[in-house]
């Protein structure tokens, strides 16, 4: 599902990930953990292709680094669920239009359709009946749930949680790892970084792989 | 909600989210325009005026005495044929149209015989109203054997040519500052909406949307801020032309058709200009 194959990503003189090899299997929950500054954002920099790598080669499904052209960043994106740290919805619009912008870009214009998979997934993700709520009219745990629900409303196959409890009080971020793997059980495999030890242990006791990144460099199971 | 009431949904969304910026962009956009209005109106008057002199305009052949009958019918034949209206004067006729200019005959009485030569008149149609085929045409009825002489106002005609093109050297002058006036402020109006909006464009581009539908919206608040600067340029010129009221002359509006294509064309530079600024949108994302 994912490979990195000995990538190197250099900010001018700084190294952010240093030759990283790496690969998540399809159907795998697989934890980040890792500090500020570990090179956990570049890591998922580099899956979405905000960036392309400084050398070595990241594939993500079929879609390969070295032959990226613009157009097909969009495609990838459109086969991937990204979760936000700050959800980044949009603050002025409902429920309804942050989701559907989501399946518009997907090309389905069919109103009906739009309600229909959009009621289901705000149930799905506990929200039943918000769909016309903005996102100032919820609280964090909810913004968050509205977020994976416009992750996972295009059913990707892969979902990447960029610490998606790191705005959340404990018992909201113990709601959202709680859908996260209800999510994982449907069959979709699921990154998650986070810089809580505590939750990536937790996380990892629920059956989660878990990779420490540290300095640039990635070690299987938090053992350097 | 089909695609394209989307993307005017968004432009829509855009423009009132920034509403001061699009406030500021209308009315300096459509200051802009108001000046290549004005000059369009007063062209419309020009042209309208010099149609009605063009009207005026025609070619005299005279005759030689000895000129047949059939001769001249032919020439007035072939005449109508290729350049527009023939008519034939004849001495007689020549000579009671002077006579009625005069007021009598009693001067002409005195004169004797009749020493006004046989004419033809001919009216050009509108592809011949210029000083070059007015001279070429005088100058191919001049060999004809029974031609004396023939006139045609040369020097008035070449003046009003060089008026006209003068007017649309002007207008096409006038027309490529205003039109890249227009672009700028666009494409200037269409980056700091990017700017503005640069987290939803941002959150758009990272759930996949593509180059196309990231411009799209964009591309239509450009066209619609210009359409709309167009609507208010015009309004404000037929407000002027209103108040006017026949002082010092009356004038004409401008044609319905050219106040479509005012707008169509502010519409294109509307398109224009947010390609312009667009062109770097989709890099950085």
């Amino acid at each position: 599902m994912i490979r990195l194959t000995h990538v190197t990503q250099r900010y001018g003189a700084q190294v952010a990930l240093d030759d990283v090899t790496f690969e998540v299997h399809e159907g795998e929950f697989c934890v980040v953990l890792g500090e500020s500054g570990a090179g956990k954002t570049s890591l998922l920099r580099l899956l979405t292709m905000e960036q392309l790598p400084t050398s070595g080669q990241v594939q993500v499904g079929s879609f390969v680094s070295g032959r990226m052209g613009r157009g097909q960043r969009g495609a990838l994106r459109r086969t991937l669920g990204v979760v936000f740290e700050d959800f980044k919805l949009l603050e002025d619009r409902n429920l309804f239009e942050n989701i559907a912008l989501v399946l518009r870009i997907q090309g389905e214009w069919a109103r009906s359709t739009l309600e229909k998979r959009i009621e289901d997934v705000l149930a799905e993700v506990g929200l039943p009946g918000r769909a016309h709520a903005f996102p100032r009219e919820l609280s964090a745990g909810q913004k968050q749930r509205a977020g994976v629900a416009r992750a996972i409303v295009n059913r990707p196959l892969l979902v990447v949680a960029d610490e998606p409890t790191g705005k959340l009080d404990p018992a909201a971020g113990e709601a959202i790892l709680d859908l996260l793997f209800a999510v994982h059980k449907a069959g979709t495999t699921i990154l998650l970084t986070t810089n809580n030890h505590p939750l990536a242990e937790r996380l990892r006791e629920r059956g989660a792989r878990l990779v420490v990144i540290r300095e640039g460099a990635l070690y299987e199971g938090g053992v350097a | 909600m089909n695609r394209i009431a989307y993307f005017i949904t968004e432009a829509w969304r855009g423009m009132w989210h920034h509403r001061s910026l699009t406030f500021t962009s209308i009315a300096s956009l459509a200051g802009a325009l108001l000046t290549i209005g004005i000059f369009l109106l007063f062209t419309a008057n020009a042209q309208r005026a010099l149609s009605t002199l063009g009207d005026r305009r025609e070619v005299v052949v005279y005759l030689r005495d000895s000129a047949t009958e059939d001769e001249v019918l032919a020439l007035v034949a072939r005449m109508n044929a290729m350049y527009g209206t023939a008519t034939a004067v004849s001495k007689q006729e020549a000579w009671d149209e002077f006579a009625r200019e005069l007021g009598g005959d009693e001067l002409l009485k005195a004169v004797g015989e009749n020493p006004l030569p046989a004419s033809i008149r001919l009216k050009l149609r509108t592809e011949f109203l210029n000083f070059a085929a007015m001279e070429r045409i005088a100058d191919g009825l001049a060999r004809e054997p029974a031609v004396e002489e023939v006139r045609f106002g040369g020097e008035w005609v070449r003046r009003l040519d060089q008026f006209a093109d003068g007017l649309a050297r002007m207008n096409l002058a006038v027309g490529v500052i205003v039109a890249l006036g227009v672009l700028v402020v666009v494409a200037n109006t269409i980056r700091l909406t990017v700017v503005a909006r640069r987290e939803l464009l941002q959150i758009m581009a990272l759930v996949g949307a593509s180059p196309a539908f990231l411009r799209a919206p964009l591309l239509v608040e450009g066209v619609l801020v210009a359409v709309m600067a167009a609507v208010l340029a015009l309004a404000l010129l037929a407000g002027a032309w209103a108040s006017l009221d026949g002082r010092p002359i009356a004038l004409v509006f401008l044609p319905w058709r050219w106040a479509l294509a005012f707008v169509g064309a502010a519409a294109t530079l509307g398109l224009g200009g947010s390609l312009l600024a667009l062109v770097t949108v989709s890099r950085r994302h």
